[in-house]
């Protein structure tokens, strides 16, 4: 923006030295001597007479018309001066050092067009004409050239060096492949940067699909060129948001896949997945899910994983999403695969997927941790055979006359080990910082409200608190009404709207009702164990049952307990694994391989994470890169702050001959 | 254009000397007009004069007085005797009274006034050979026309008629002559003076005069003095009624150019006046106004 204004004022500033000089010219102009004529017509006759008739005329036209080409040939030469100069930097690249970027993210992999009986085929993926452009750049170069081939991705990878012989280059070509990662196009150009320092005549060369959509980098290097290749060949991406293409792909793509346990079944649950068709029209598919506690990659979970559900649906336009209810979560590893329906035997598939390195979501269930619960009661067996319901509870019952807040305290709980507390009937406090339930019908605030035998209802069915908890035909013989803080959240109510439940997240999670279980049949219902396994879950931290994906071709940090040496790190499709990276208690990764990634403590314990495509490498949208820095030659556009090129100033030398050949032609004019 | 109040006559146009010449000038009318030349101008028309012209059929409705019975107890036909009916004759004098012809050469006489002088004596010769005279001042249009005054007598009315012409406007001389026909609509002698400085030219004018039966006489007024460059170089030539500028760097070619322009413009003039049947006479400002009446006298025509 501060590049815009700055050429806008020097434009202005010229444009004000031009007018004060043609302001002041007009002034000092020789004034011509008016003299009156009876009959100003016979005059005109005469002039036109005269410039017909004289031969100094025609000189002079001629002279005219000669101004006129060189003005029309100034014209051209500075509209034309951008195209030429890129190609006279194209011959003269032919002594040059050039650093070839051949991108290889997951979207390379596509095959455009429109497959199947629909469209006419198309043989290969956008790599394949990628590596094509690569081959023609450098067989049409000249011998002396030298170049550096760089795949990348994620990382970057030297495929051929400086001073590989040209058919060395061109067969490093046949090894290059598609990965499942996104470019960054920062650590590619920083490469190239680097490859280039110190060398004359350097340029770089970065063959793309787009690339992810990126601001502009720390640093460009001093030239840069794109080829663009797949659907966006021949744009200009360097203004305006990603687009759309026009006709669509044919392919489907898993986006995102969600899990939830259900409500007091760990054991099965719902799968929400997110489905993409980029096509233009409604696709048959088939979704299967597939459950493991071993396999990582499509390869395994389509071996060995007991497939859990298989569905056919019709997957429309666009973005959908498919709620599978009732599956089978014993298995902590889920993939989801989506595929095009199989045509009839004997018939043409309707439908080819061009894309097919995003058919395939991962997701890993989180470790059901067992949580110490401190239950301080006198003996209400309620609300402790609920706790005892849960598999993942692990129960420490004290009576009242035990119980010292500051015995457990946050601080103290490396020593007393407790995650939870739950007071029953307790006016005293919760332990400092931790997190805990307190049930207290009879308050010792004298300004306390009550209801009688009242209606409760759910306020916040969403919350993880509350999933799947109904209160109806539930009986409350008496309840106090809680007055929340700004914050809190209200569970559930009394009709009309007198809270009974209420959470509050900060500064520590605690949960707040206002009943007594002995004055209530909640605690023989069947939601009491589920609602104490999730208010548990809950107030530990560990209510959400799905880990967070790692994206492809991005650095990771993992944490986990007891990361240190030794931890070992298995890539899906691996047999063997590799010592991890680790460091500050965090397992370090980078990989770009899809799948389910798999650490393995010396003691045997592992944690596993499953993958996720960049969301920048759909393969149906036109991407753009960015704008790039002042000076950068690049070929994506240019920048206001740049110096003005040559033809600039070409364009302003034809707009003065211009002016100054209008004064002329109205100075013939007159005589 | 009122003709009946007092008004005061230019002393530097008509004094005693012009007064004097016209005289002589009008004397010698006389005798060029009895050598001749009558019959070239008068028209006749078929009336109640003294004069017997033809006889005709008597028809129901004629003056039974005008039966010749001499000729019916001849004939025993009943015919009328006609006379030669004798016609004043009008005499307009268009008088060109736009910028144009105010413009002189420095110390010099103006084109207008030689034709207001030009005007005097014609005046003063038709009003002795008893004609009616009116003097019609025109540039984008005519005022109200004064009315034809007949008689020596009325001469210093013309006088006063004529030093009371105010000068400026534009030259539209078919326009003037449009509206000067539908306010004259007797017909008679139209001389027409002017310098003709009218981009529309002057040859439907005079075709249109003709058509309408007035019988039209050129007086076309010429300063050559103006076409002598005063000054040469870069100029902006301001046209006079129009304002219009034109620039450019005058040189003695260009000069001779636009001589060569106005003698081809002259030619114009004369060529206008001749396809329309009337007599075209170019008045050079060089020549005295009693050589220039002399010289309407010899081209013939004015003079009953």
């Amino acid at each position: 923006m501060t590049g815009l204004l700055t050429t806008v004022r020097e434009v202005l500033i010229l444009a004000g030295l031009i007018g004060l000089a043609l302001v002041l010219l007009y002034l000092l102009r020789p004034r011509r001597r008016r003299v009156e004529v009876p009959f100003g017509a016979l005059w005109q006759r005469v002039l036109a007479q005269s410039e017909s008739r004289s031969v100094g005329k025609h000189w002079r036209r001629l002279l005219s018309l000669l101004l006129m080409a060189a003005i029309a040939g100034l014209l051209v030469t500075a509209l034309a001066d951008p195209l030429l100069t890129r190609a006279v930097g194209a011959v003269t690249a032919g002594s040059s050092y050039t650093v070839l970027i051949l991108d290889t993210s997951a979207s390379m992999g596509t095959r455009d067009g429109r497959g199947g009986r629909l469209g006419p085929k198309v043989a290969g993926t956008r790599l394949d004409e990628a590596l094509g452009a690569v081959a023609e750049l450098v067989g049409k170069a000249p011998s002396s050239d030298r170049f550096l081939l760089l795949s990348a991705t994620g990382h970057v990878q030297v495929r051929s060096g400086w001073g590989a012989p040209r058919p060395t280059l061109l067969q490093a070509l046949d090894g290059v492949q598609t990965s499942s990662g996104g470019l960054d196009l920062q650590r590619a150009l920083a490469a190239a940067d680097q490859a280039l320092a110190g060398r004359p005549r350097t340029r770089t060369v970065l063959i793309t699909d787009g690339g992810p959509a990126l601001v502009a980098p720390a640093k460009w290097p001093s030239t840069l060129q794109v080829l663009r290749v797949g659907p966006s060949r021949g744009r200009s991406g360097a203004k305006g948001e990603p687009a759309l293409l026009p006709q669509g792909l044919d392919n489907l793509a898993v986006a995102d896949v969600r899990v939830r346990p259900a409500a007091g079944d760990p054991g099965r649950g719902t799968v929400t997945v997110t489905l993409r068709n980029d096509a233009r029209r409604p696709v048959q598919a088939r979704l299967s899910i597939a459950a493991s506690d071993r396999a990582q990659d499509a390869q395994q979970f389509g071996q060995d994983a007991a497939l859990r559900r298989v569905t056919t649906l019709t997957v429309l336009p666009g973005t959908s999403r498919q709620v599978l209810e009732d599956v089978d979560l014993s298995a902590a590893r889920l993939a989801v695969r989506i595929a095009p329906e199989p045509p009839p035997p004997g018939k043409a598939p309707e439908f080819v997927d061009l894309a097919p390195y995003d058919d395939w979501g991962f997701a890993v269930l989180a470790e059901r941790h067992a949580l110490h619960v401190l239950l301080v009661t006198e003996g209400n067996l309620f609300l402790e055979a609920a706790l005892l319901a849960s598999d993942r509870v692990r129960l420490h019952a004290i009576l009242p006359s035990g119980y010292k807040p500051e015995t457990y305290a946050w601080k103290e709980r490396v020593r007393h080990g407790i995650d939870v507390v739950v007071l029953d009937q307790l006016t005293q406090p919760l332990p400092d910082g931790m997190p805990g339930l307190r049930l207290l019908l009879h308050s010792e605030d004298p300004k306390a409200r009550y209801a009688q035998a009242p209606e409760v209802v759910v306020r916040a069915a969403d919350h993880a608190l509350m999933r799947g908890v109904s209160f109806q035909d539930t009986n409350f013989d008496q309840i106090r009404v809680i007055a929340p803080l700004p914050g809190d959240v209200v569970l559930a109510a009394a009709l009309p709207s007198a809270p009974v439940m209420v959470a509050r997240a900060a500064p520590v999670r605690t949960v707040e009702w206002g009943l007594d279980l002995l004055e209530t049949d909640l605690g023989g219902r069947f939601a009491m164990p589920i609602l104490m396994d999730d208010a548990v879950a809950w107030l530990a931290g560990e209510e959400e049952p799905l880990l967070a994906p790692l994206e492809l071709g991005r650095p990771w940090a993992i944490e986990a307990a007891g990361v240190g040496p030794g931890w070992k790190h298995l890539e899906p499709g691996q047999k063997e694994p590799k010592p991890a990276r680790t460091s500050a208690g965090q397992l370090l990764a980078a990989s770009e391989t899809h799948g389910v990634h798999v650490w393995l403590s010396p003691d045997g314990r592992e944690v596993a994470r499953a993958t996720v495509l960049p969301p920048a490498e759909s393969p149906s949208e036109i991407k753009v890169l960015g704008r790039p820095p002042p000076g950068v030659d690049a070929s994506e556009g240019s920048d206001p702050t740049a110096p003005k090129p040559r033809w600039s100033w070409l364009l302003l030398a034809a707009t003065v001959v211009l002016a100054a050949e209008f004064g002329l032609y109205l100075r013939r004019r007159t005589v | 254009m009122a003709d009946g109040s007092p008004r005061k006559i230019r002393d530097d146009l008509f004094d005693a000397a012009f007064l004097g010449r016209v005289e002589q000038l009008a004397l010698l009318s006389r005798r060029i007009a009895t050598s001749g030349q009558r019959a070239m101008r008068r028209s006749r028309k078929i009336g109640s004069g003294i004069e017997f012209a033809d006889h005709r059929e008597y028809a129901p409705g004629d003056d039974p007085r005008a039966i010749d019975w001499l000729l019916y107890a001849r004939t025993e036909r009943l015919q009328l005797r006609l006379y030669e009916e004798e016609e004043d004759l009008s005499v307009y004098f268009l008088l060109d009274r736009s910028t144009s012809m105010t413009m002189a050469a420095d110390g010099q006489q103006s084109l207008f006034d030689r034709s207001l002088q030009v005007t005097a004596a014609l005046s003063y010769i038709s009003l002795s050979n008893l004609d009616r005279v009116s003097v019609v001042p025109f540039s984008e249009g005519i005022e109200a026309p004064m009315r034809p005054l007949r008689g020596r007598s009325q001469f210093f009315r013309i006088l006063r008629v004529l030093s009371d012409v105010k000068q400026g406007g534009r030259t539209e001389i078919h326009r003037s002559i449009e509206a000067f026909a539908r306010h004259q609509p007797r017909r008679g002698l139209v001389v027409l003076l002017s310098d003709f400085y009218d981009p529309a030219g002057l040859g439907d004018s005079l075709r249109y005069l003709a058509f309408r039966g007035y019988e039209p006489m050129v007086l076309h007024l010429v300063d050559r003095s103006l076409l002598d460059a005063p000054v040469l170089g870069d100029l902006a030539l301001v046209d006079c009624e129009t304002g219009d500028v034109r620039e450019l760097c005058l040189t003695p070619a260009l000069m001779e150019n636009y001589r060569k322009a106005f003698d081809g413009f002259t030619g114009e003039i004369e060529r206008a006046a001749r396809e329309a049947g009337a007599r075209c006479l170019q008045v050079d400002l060089a020549l005295p106004f009693d050589e220039v009446v002399m010289k309407v006298f010899r081209a013939g025509g004015f003079l009953a």
